[in-house]
């Protein structure tokens, strides 16, 4: 398995689906709720993405529904989805404490009101 | 089926079709759950997006396991690519040969026929079955040598677009065998006598010094006509063989392109040995599929379909 860093909305996705299985239509809500309607991705971003998770055994499918005729998958984290989402998720807490003691030290940033002085 | 659907449709089939049979119905539903009401036509954004989805996993996947025609394609073009090369090099590798000083002050004609050797050895290799050493002989003999040997110039006039596509397709296709068993033993063997005519065409435009017109319209003709028939004499009846006209189509324009820029360097005879090539095995190939269509017309069961891969 990879130790490269996820990328922004790889590590949403996987974010999204921590909290259980979901489709792709949630998968992309979820995401955009996550994000604080940052991030909002495609379909070709998304499934280019689940693709490459489900190569990577980070997800899997749970089950499969059919809606109004029309074909609904939903995903979960594997043991090493959830594993690796774990790793990077306290990769990027270690990365901003230290971020955040620095400014601090230097006092020049405020907390809590979303940019610099 | 809406029109926003079936714009859906037509953007998802660049998609590769293991892919799409296992995701185009619920990435569908997504791209429509996600569409503004009375949205008729896909978003500049959910195309792009699309389409580079499309590019990135076709990216992303080996060559290995690329499946259909298009490796069938390539299948056929690691049959025929190094019977044409061993032509070449069988005709023109006993005349060619440069002139080196020695460190002795004294001029002497080199002639390195050991860069000729390489797919010569690839077919002896292809013919008894043993493909890596036919691999290793095109990559080293085929495309590294001539490399080294010659000047850069001529290694991608005459040799590097069939030479390198030839290499690849043995690498990574599914072979020379299958590219026999998609073509059918006939079909090979026109193409055989083929290249052997075409190598007494060569033999007598060098012996006789007969050069035809290197005129562009002539040039166009020539190319254009063998890209148009090539299909045919690949077994234009089958997907694969429609998908090895293309990959030699690639080869054939890439020579075409740079004879179009190096052409005060160019000799008429290696682009005569290419072309006509193609011309002459449509000749023989389309009668091959004329004849076979006659005869499905007369058996119900039709050896050309049975042959004919799914994309």
């Amino acid at each position: 398995m990879s130790d490269r860093p996820l990328q922004e909305p790889t590590f949403l996705i996987l974010a999204a689906l921590a909290a259980g299985a979901q489709h792709g239509y949630g998968i992309i809500t979820d995401v955009e709720r996550i994000s604080e309607g940052r991030v909002r991705l495609r379909a070709g971003t998304l499934y280019g993405a689940l693709d490459r998770l489900r190569a990577d055994e980070l997800i899997e499918v749970d089950r499969e529904e059919v809606v109004d005729t029309r074909l609904r998958r939903y995903y979960r984290l594997t043991a090493t989805g959830s594993q690796r989402l774990a790793d990077e998720a306290e990769r990027l807490r270690r990365h901003a404490a230290i971020a955040t003691r620095r400014l601090r030290a230097s006092g020049r940033a405020a907390y809590g009101t979303g940019g610099a002085r | 089926m809406s029109a926003l659907e079936m714009r859906y449709r037509r953007l998802l089939a660049t998609y590769p079709r293991d892919h799409r049979a296992e995701h185009e119905e619920e990435m569908l539903g997504v791209l429509l759950a996600t569409a503004k009401p009375g949205q008729r036509r896909p978003a500049i954004r959910d195309t792009l997006d699309l389409l580079r989805g499309a590019l990135l996993i076709r990216a992303r996947r080996p060559w290995r396991d690329i499946e259909g025609a298009w490796a069938d394609g390539l299948a056929i073009v690691s049959l025929l690519g190094p019977v044409l090369l061993s032509g070449y090099a069988v005709i023109v590798g006993p005349q060619d040969g440069y002139y080196r000083v020695t460190p002795s002050g004294e001029i002497v004609r080199v002639y390195p026929w050991f860069i000729w050797v390489g797919w010569p050895l690839v077919l002896l290799a292809i013919t008894v079955g043993w493909r890596r050493l036919a691999v290793l002989a095109a990559w080293v003999g085929g495309l590294i040598l001539p490399f080294y040997y010659w000047s850069w110039e001529i290694v991608f006039a005459v040799w590097f677009p069939l030479a390198a596509l030839s290499a690849v397709a043995l690498t990574w296709s599914p072979g020379p065998a299958r590219g026999l068993a998609l073509l059918g033993r006939p079909r090979f063997a026109c193409y055989l006598i083929g290249v052997a005519l075409l190598d007494i065409g060569v033999t007598a435009v060098y012996e006789f010094h007969v050069a035809p017109s290197q005129s562009w319209p002539v040039t166009l003709l020539l190319w254009a006509g063998a890209v148009m028939v090539v299909g045919a004499a690949m077994d234009f009846g089958s997907q694969a063989g429609r998908r090895a006209a293309v990959w030699l189509a690639m080869g054939v324009a890439w020579l075409f392109m740079w004879h179009s820029m190096w052409s005060y360097r160019a000799t008429v005879a290696p682009m005569v040995y290419f072309v006509v090539p193609f011309v002459a095995l449509a000749c023989v190939g389309g009668a091959v599929w004329l004849i076979e269509r006659r005869l499905q017309r007369t058996a119900p069961d039709d050896p050309a379909e049975r042959r004919a891969t799914p994309a």
